[in-house]
């Protein structure tokens, strides 16, 4: 009688748990529906969804494990490992990203005037005056919408693109399509976007390297709202008093315009230089597509540091000698989908050569450089 | 029933030890703190500590988030564990099954106990830090924050007095009911086995698991359900607006972890032959 009770209550509990652990797969299981939207619809709604309000929680799954390098670390952080950010979006110029840690936040606060940034653990209000012309990437650049739609302006007529199952993100059900490069210098295979029906903001972003089957960066909304953020959360009043400061350049990269001089060459590697203004000729976009590459000289004291960080990471040197004109060596970091090259010439000049490209295509942009 | 096993919960001397050591620990980081000055750099060591030199009333976080990873878990396991196993032990199990009451009936007891225990020590954690918080930091507001405000948020605005007392009772709370897991974890294994120490151990090689498996990308799938992934998220009641996502769902994970553990605790308690 009592194994009888025993075997009772141990059904009930076994029935109770397989209950509860059917409910995440069920879920999981509940179909979406798609909206009919053709792929080539979808970019363009896609690309025209930047005056589309919405806020949301995002969580960024990156494993490009590129080394700590100084000053780099901000840029490159959310690239490795599982991040979250909660946005706020009513425009362009009006929107709000916080960077979320365990320890604190840092929020990017955009407006009319410019950017704010906050950074808790410092206790520091930054104003960034101006716009930039060059910076380093950030969290907010980082956002579904706004990597989508970065990465959408670079398809070209040869890439491949085809529609995706529809499936549920952030509770809803979202459009897909693939991208599938054509271009054999990027290290980017495809770039999965699925975006709301109703608003065509991206909801979700999966870049997969070339040859890989999984996704070496994802950035998706856990939580979405198509709907204008209140302005208490998009443009929050700070605490009276807090220490506050103006800053010309935001980072690293914005700052080395103001200590180099040399001009880079409008062509390099067979790209064309982004458009730029003189004042930032020094550093330089070069663009290819998928297969786009930045260069920028550095000071030489910075220069060494970031060929001993690249080097206790485990980089060679390597000589670079092409057939004609002068060399240098080079150091090479590279992950599934970035590849950086610190170059340095013969001239003396250190280079810091970065993309989403085989190393071959940074070896010969290098070799341009050093001629 | 109940009010007998708070009773004796309360009267152990155990139970005031513990509380003594989780209360100590706040007590003696800000007597280092205050003698020194010296803060842990920029997203290193426990939350809100650097935070903490400027104005003392945010310590109770900062000590919530110094117990809340070790301290917290093995001082609820080791009272969970002890909860049935300590009475079989102790051969005393036998005569309390003589009294008039239901197995199930002493499980619930025993689960209020735990709670009882859980809430006492939380709370003590955040008055004994909020008194130690105010004497040795003191509670003007930051020298960098005038008018209403008290406190700088996560989110760089003001909180006033009432907003930073209201959010650290409701992360005190949280806290207490990110250990009723563990909790219901050791109350399980305290029924499955005689020995005390075991069932404590047993609940606490769960909650090193669950932390290895949260630090591990690989376990992504996995997180979710893990009993100690949503611990921190207590911190999110300081940022503006609250963050609700994770503490929603901490919620419900602890409640669907006690639920199934107590569920397996009565099936294996209340038919099981009691031989001590």
């Amino acid at each position: 009688m009592v194994r009888r009770d025993a075997r009772r209550r141990w059904a009930v509990v076994v029935a109770f748990v397989a209950a509860l652990c059917a409910t995440p797969v069920a879920l999981a299981a509940y179909p979406a529906s798609s909206s009919g939207r053709d792929p080539a619809e979808q970019i363009q709604r896609a690309l025209g969804s930047g005056t589309r309000a919405h806020e949301g929680l995002i969580e960024v799954t990156g494993s490009l494990g590129l080394p700590n390098l100084p000053g780099l670390d901000d840029a490159t952080g959310a690239l490795h490992g599982t991040s979250r950010m909660r946005s706020w979006y009513d425009g362009t110029h009006r929107w709000r990203v916080a960077e979320l840690s365990m320890t604190g936040e840092r929020d990017y606060l955009a407006n009319a005037d410019g950017l704010d940034v906050w950074d808790y653990e410092r206790n520091q209000l930054t104003r960034i005056a101006g716009r930039p012309v060059v910076r380093l990437p950030n969290a907010a650049d980082l956002t579904p919408p706004s990597l989508a739609r970065r990465l959408l302006k670079l398809v070209r007529a040869r890439d491949k693109v085809t529609a995706l199952k529809p499936r549920r993100i952030a509770g809803g059900s979202a459009d897909g399509l693939r991208i599938t490069t054509s271009d054999q210098d990027t290290t980017i295979g495809a770039v999965d976007v699925w975006s709301d029906p109703s608003t065509g903001v991206p909801l979700e972003v999966d870049v997969v390297s070339r040859g890989a089957a999984r996704p070496a960066l994802t950035t998706r909304f856990l939580e979405f709202t198509a709907k204008r953020p209140a302005t208490s959360d998009v443009a929050p009043r700070p605490a009276r008093g807090l220490m506050r400061g103006t800053v010309d350049a935001p980072d690293l990269l914005s700052r080395l315009v103001t200590f180099t001089n040399l001009r880079l060459p409008d062509r390099l590697a067979g790209r064309e230089a982004m458009p730029g203004t003189a004042s930032v000729a020094s550093i330089r976009g070069y663009t290819g597509g998928f297969a786009s590459l930045a260069v920028a000289p550095l000071p030489p004291r910075y220069g060494q540091r970031l060929v001993g960080a690249a080097q206790e990471a485990g980089a060679d040197a390597v000589p670079l000698r092409p057939t004609a004109g002068r060399g240098g060596e080079y150091l090479m970091l590279t992950t599934p989908l970035l590849n950086a090259m610190l170059f340095h010439a013969d001239v003396g000049t250190t280079f810091l050569l970065v993309g989403a490209v085989r190393p071959e295509v940074l070896k010969t942009a290098a070799a341009e450089l050093a001629s | 029933m109940i009010r007998t096993e708070l009773v004796k919960m309360l009267r152990r001397p155990r139970t005031w030890v513990s509380l003594m050591l989780l209360c100590g620990l706040p007590g003696l980081v800000a007597a280092f703190l205050g003698v020194t000055k010296v803060a842990p750099p920029a997203g290193q060591g426990p939350a809100f500590l650097s935070a903490v030199l400027s104005n003392g009333t945010l310590y109770p976080a900062a000590a919530l988030a110094m117990v809340l990873p070790l301290f917290l878990p093995v001082s609820v396991a080791v009272v969970g564990g002890d909860s049935v196993a300590g009475e079989a032990g102790s051969g005393m199990l036998r005569y309390l099954l003589l009294r008039p009451v239901g197995r199930t009936r002493l499980l619930v007891a025993k689960l209020a106990a735990l709670v009882g225990f859980v809430l006492l020590a939380v709370v003590a954690v955040t008055l004994s830090s909020y008194a130690i918080g105010i004497a040795v930091f003191g509670a003007k507001p930051a020298s960098a924050v005038t008018g209403a405000s008290l406190v700088t948020s996560m989110s760089g605005t003001g909180l006033t007095t009432p907003q930073v007392l209201l959010r650290l009772a409701c992360a005190m709370l949280y806290v207490g009911v990110s250990m009723l897991g563990v909790g219901a974890i050791a109350l399980f294994l305290s029924t499955v086995t005689d020995s005390a120490l075991g069932a404590a151990l047993g609940a606490l090689a769960a909650l090193v698991t669950s932390q290895i498996l949260v630090s591990l990308d690989a376990a992504a799938a996995v997180h979710p359900y893990l009993p100690t992934r949503y611990w921190l998220a207590w911190i999110d009641f300081f940022r503006a607006p609250v963050l609700w996502h994770d503490i929603q769902r901490g919620l419900a994970l602890q409640a669907v972890y006690v639920a199934v553990f107590l569920a397996a605790a009565w099936a294996n308690f209340a038919t099981r032959d009691i031989t001590n």
